[in-house]
């Protein structure tokens, strides 16, 4: 117990004799930290240096460090009385202060009193920092920073800067750690460095939100010329794609903005979702709406629409036609694709929601329509629409103009003269619809490289043929199964060389293999498209195919045979095609057809997708239909002498020649008559069709649409317009044969002038005798 | 008639000169008038072909009507040279062209009518306004309306017999019959049946066949004789095994 006591008290022989506390500031070390304290053991350290202490922050001076956690709290300048020491430092400042007296003999108020000096002395030594600026030999100034010399600090290492001020050189000594620029540059450099800042912040949203209507465009319109794009891929694709694309740029090298392990950042919410993205797609088509609304106001607006079903939606085109005044050209717009039904009244009904969009206000009686075209057939068509959208307000009260679609029109010539003549094709059916419509089918029940190898096979038998050559014979050691073999082929080559008569013009050169080309169209090899009576040009070129490569096609035929089952689907409809082919009326049908589409469908077919005189748009050419209408009609009239004609007038000719005989020829001459006749309904039934539907273009209404054509034209159009005789073009009229010849450039035809007049007159009377008026 | 009467003095229609004091605004109303009629609509189709674009990925209808409408707006033409550099410019110049007179809009605004039409007009292209919902509705009151109003049935509508299959009934189809297997079956079927001579081929055989089931389905069943002569089945009577079918 005693030992206890006695180890506790301090013996008063041992105890130094108290020492002086210093207290001259030049002799007192310098404290900037607690760390710079030597001994000062780590529990009497303040929280800032504990912290530095224990960091690895050693690539920069412990001075340079800002963050308010690294900073020493600096307790030898505080004291009790002076700087009011707070309730959770003070035991550390009793400690230090302490340790400071007892260890290093130095009076803590002397210290807080050196702090004081040190900051003044600071703030001299920045003051003191002067700037001589002294003239050399050259004339340049040059400045220089005279430096206060700093105790217990790294060496300084300095380097010249220079730079120009209104031509005068100026040159200033800086710390390498310092470089002096232009205050523009840093203004261009800081904005430079907000827009990296705004692109890194971008980058990591919660979810992609923008408010610039430039970018939702973007967005949209890069959506719709995408169309095949999924919006769940496109949410997809977006960021990925923008990854790769700045990857390069150091833009994701940091790791606060893209990290290795990806899961952590937000850069894959960035980018918009498949819900924000058809969003833009909506607000844009709303906003492209208002446009088209403000832009129509008060205009002259005519309206085509058509029905198309995709994908189990009927969906219902409809396109706002009007006249732009500033650009001289024809402007159409898609107002939209919603459904309707199939009758007049819900298209009518489907018309005025879709108009509704338009106005400004529901219901406004703005943005009427002037006029339509559509198709001639099926519902929501013509006059009935027409009276339907009366009834709903939509359209203009007088003048509403009706038109319908010359190329249906001209198509329906053709649809209408082969259905009369020939029939619709069907499976059973011998009639050239359903040969055309054959080929297509073995076409499409073969796999394509499969049926293009049988057609090049085909053409090596086809240029290989010759009628006159001798089928040899087999030897006489030739088996049964060798014989009853060459007897088919016999056979086939007997109906070959039967159909090779057919014409003279068959294609027979060598086809180039399909499988070294590389380019199919305008080959044979190239897919055929199924026939469709209503559809353009499907028929003729269909026809054309099959008049070119008859005897490929005949030849196929026998080769699908011989390679599938009876019974499978090839072989079936190769035996069908097989027989169609052989039937050699079923050729001159087909024959009829492709003249026909040469000699007056594709020229006025042509024309119509072409021309685009003074609209400068393609399918405006309202003004030019009653010349055109004239020209259809004359080449109609005309057609059978026309020289595309000629492989069906060689065609009638080779008839059945094989099965004439000189003396007994009836039956021949019956199959002749059978075809002229056939011919005449033809043509009768194009020439009926023709005045049906392109008589609504000479009506009153529409009439008027002529005095823009060109200008003999025009006035031709007038004079019977006001039933005055036509006016005389000297200058046009031919002595020798006494036509008014007028070479039209807007057709590249010549009319002559006066059976225009004659047409034209005629043909009004007929549209006043339907039933519409003159005005 | 007025335009006729000038053409006939010889003004001419087709100018472009719109400030001519006489003709001019005649000129102007007259293209308004009849240049922007449509002659065909073949441009009509492209938007059915459209129609098939946006339909990709089974898209809602009001979806692809908004494609459409934005697709309508923008400029897709490819250029003959560099083009597709120019489609991507013209595609950039196409939407500063379009979003900027929005953002004017939008900024001079008074009482906020460019907010309203925005929101009327989206409504109608996507969401309660859409006339898909309209049109709904009528087809749900025509089934409302006329699925209650019965009409008379219609021959398609009339119960036919089920066609019950050769395994189920007992008889043989003649097609199945072949000479590597039922010869024999043959025989002893037409032996059965009281044919003296059995012929040697296999076609005779089953001709004779069926001449004798015709005859019993005339006499038995009451089935008329052009029937009964096309009728492509027969009932086995006697014991053979007619196997219509190869051993495993």
């Amino acid at each position: 117990m005693e030992r206890t006591r006695s180890s506790r008290r301090v013996s008063p022989t041992t105890t130094p004799p108290p020492q002086a506390l210093n207290s001259r500031p030049g002799l007192r070390p310098r404290f900037r930290h607690c760390t710079e304290i030597s001994g000062l053991p780590d529990a009497c350290r303040c929280d800032g240096c504990a912290r530095f202490q224990n960091s690895r922050h050693s690539h920069k001076p412990r001075d340079q460090f800002k963050s308010r956690e690294l900073q020493c709290y600096k307790a030898w300048t505080k004291t009790k009385t002076k700087t009011k020491v707070k309730k959770n430092k003070f035991n550390h400042w009793e400690k230090l202060t302490n340790f400071i007296r007892d260890h290093h003999h130095i009076s803590p108020e002397s210290l807080e009193q050196n702090s004081d000096d040190e900051l003044e002395g600071d703030n001299n030594n920045n003051n003191n920092n002067t700037v001589t600026v002294v003239a050399d030999d050259d004339g340049d100034s040059t400045a220089a920073v005279a430096p206060t010399p700093a105790k217990n600090q790294r060496q300084i290492n300095w380097v010249e800067n220079v730079f120009y001020v209104e031509k005068e050189r100026f040159s200033i000594m800086v710390p390498t750690a310092h470089k002096i620029e232009l205050r523009s540059d840093i203004s261009r450099w800081y904005k430079c460095y907000e827009i990296l800042m705004a692109m890194r912040k971008k980058l990591q949203q919660k979810q992609c939100m923008t408010n610039s209507v430039f970018s939702q465009t973007l967005w949209a319109t890069m959506l719709a010329a995408t169309p095949a794009l999924p919006f769940s891929a496109a949410q997809c694709l977006f960021p990925l794609v923008m990854l790769a694309f700045f990857r390069d740029t150091g833009l994701f090298d940091q790791d606060d903005l893209f990290d290795t392990n990806v899961k952590t950042k937000k850069f894959v919410t960035s980018f918009p979702s498949d819900w924000v993205l058809p969003q833009h797609v909506w607000r844009q088509a709303a906003r492209d709406t208002i446009s088209l609304g403000n832009t129509l106001l008060d205009m002259i607006i005519y309206l085509a629409c058509d029905k198309g079903n995709k994908k189990g939606i009927g969906h219902f085109i409809k396109f706002l036609c009007w006249w732009n005044d500033e650009t001289h050209c024809v402007e159409t717009r898609l107002l939209d694709m919603d459904a309707a039904g199939g009758k007049s009244d819900a298209a009518a009904e489907a018309i005025r929601t879709s108009m509704e969009k338009l106005k400004t206000h529901p219901g406004a009686a703005t943005h009427l329509l002037s006029g339509q075209c559509t198709d001639s057939g099926g519902g929501g068509v013509t006059d009935n629409l027409a009276m339907h959208l009366q009834c709903l307000g939509l359209c203009v009260q007088e003048n509403y103009l009706i038109a319908i679609c010359c190329l249906h029109a001209l198509q329906l010539q053709l649809s209408n003269a082969v259905n009369t003549v020939f029939g619709e094709g069907q499976i059973g059916r011998v009639n050239a619809t359903q040969l055309i419509h054959s080929v297509y089918r073995l076409q499409e029940s073969l796999e394509l490289h499969e049926w293009r190898h049988i057609l090049y096979k085909a053409s090596l038998f086809v240029s290989s043929f010759n009628e006159d050559d001798e089928f040899e014979p087999l030897d006489a050691t030739a088996t049964r199964r060798q014989q009853t073999q060459h007897e088919h082929e016999a056979e086939f080559r007997r109906s070959f060389a039967r159909v090779a008569r057919f014409h003279t013009l068959f294609k027979r050169n060598v086809l180039k293999d399909p499988s070294i080309i590389s380019k199919y169209k305008d080959t044979p090899f190239y897919k055929m498209l199924a026939l469709i009576l209503t559809r353009w040009w499907t028929v003729g070129s269909g026809a054309s195919c099959a008049f070119d490569h008859y005897l490929c096609i005949y030849h196929a035929c026998q080769q699908v045979i011989n390679m599938y089952e009876s019974g499978s689907t090839p072989c079936n409809i190769a035996s069908d095609l097989f027989s169609l082919m052989s039937n050699q009326e079923t050729f001159l049908d087909i024959t009829l057809i492709r003249c026909f589409c040469k000699a007056y469908i594709n020229p006025h077919f042509d024309w119509f997708q072409s021309n685009t005189d003074l609209s400068s748009k393609v399918a405006f050419q309202a003004h030019n239909v009653v010349a055109r209408f004239w020209l259809m009609d004359y080449d109609l009239r005309h057609v059978y002498s026309a020289v595309s004609m000629n492989q069906h007038r060689e065609a009638v000719a080779l008839f059945n020649f094989e099965d004439a005989v000189a003396d007994d020829n009836v039956n021949l001459i019956a199959e002749r008559d059978k075809h002229l006749h056939k011919l005449s309904i033809f043509m009768k039934t194009a020439h009926k069709s023709l005045l049906k539907h392109f008589n609504r273009w000479v009506a009153p209404l529409l009439l008027p649409a002529a005095l823009l054509s060109e200008t003999p034209v025009a006035q031709v159009v007038a004079s019977a317009m006001l039933q005055v005789p036509m006016p005389s073009f000297a200058s046009l009229f031919d002595r020798f044969s006494g036509f008014y010849n007028y070479k039209s450039e807007a057709h590249g035809r010549v009319i002559e002038l006066r059976s225009l007049c004659k047409f034209v007159r005629k043909e009004i009377t007929t549209a006043e005798s339907n039933g519409e008026g003159r005005e | 008639m007025h335009a006729a009467e000038r053409v006939l003095t010889g003004v001419d229609l087709r100018s472009f000169d719109y400030e001519d004091v006489d003709h001019g605004a005649f000129r102007r109303r007259m293209h308004k008038t009849y240049l922007s009629v449509p002659s065909q609509t073949q441009f009509v189709e492209s938007g059915v072909k459209d129609a098939k674009h946006v339909s990709a990925t089974d898209r809602s209808e009001q979806t692809r009507s908004n494609m459409a409408i934005v697709r309508s707006n923008t400029p897709l033409t490819r250029t003959k040279e560099d083009a597709n550099a120019e489609k991507i410019r013209a595609l950039i110049r196409s939407t500063r062209e379009r979003s900027k007179p929005h953002e004017d809009l939008k900024k001079n605004q008074l009482n906020g009518e460019c907010d309203e039409r925005f929101q009327f007009v989206s409504a109608c292209l996507a969401g309660q306004g859409h006339f898909s919902r309209v049109r709904a509705a009528k087809k749900r009151a025509t089934v409302d309306d006329l699925g209650p109003v019965f009409k008379k049935q219609n021959v398609a509508q009339q119960m036919r017999p089920q066609r019950v299959m050769p395994a189920v009934t007992g008889k043989i189809p003649y097609s199945k019959i072949v000479r590597a297997r039922n010869m024999k079956d043959l025989e002893i079927e037409l032996l059965h049946r009281g044919l003296d001579v059995i012929p040697a081929s296999i076609t005779k055989r089953k001709d004779e066949l069926k001449k004798l089931e015709a005859a019993r389905l005339v006499r038995d069943c009451n089935m008329e004789r052009k029937d009964a002569a096309n009728h492509k089945e027969f009932l086995p009577l006697s014991d053979a095994p007619f196997k219509t079918a190869d051993d495993d």
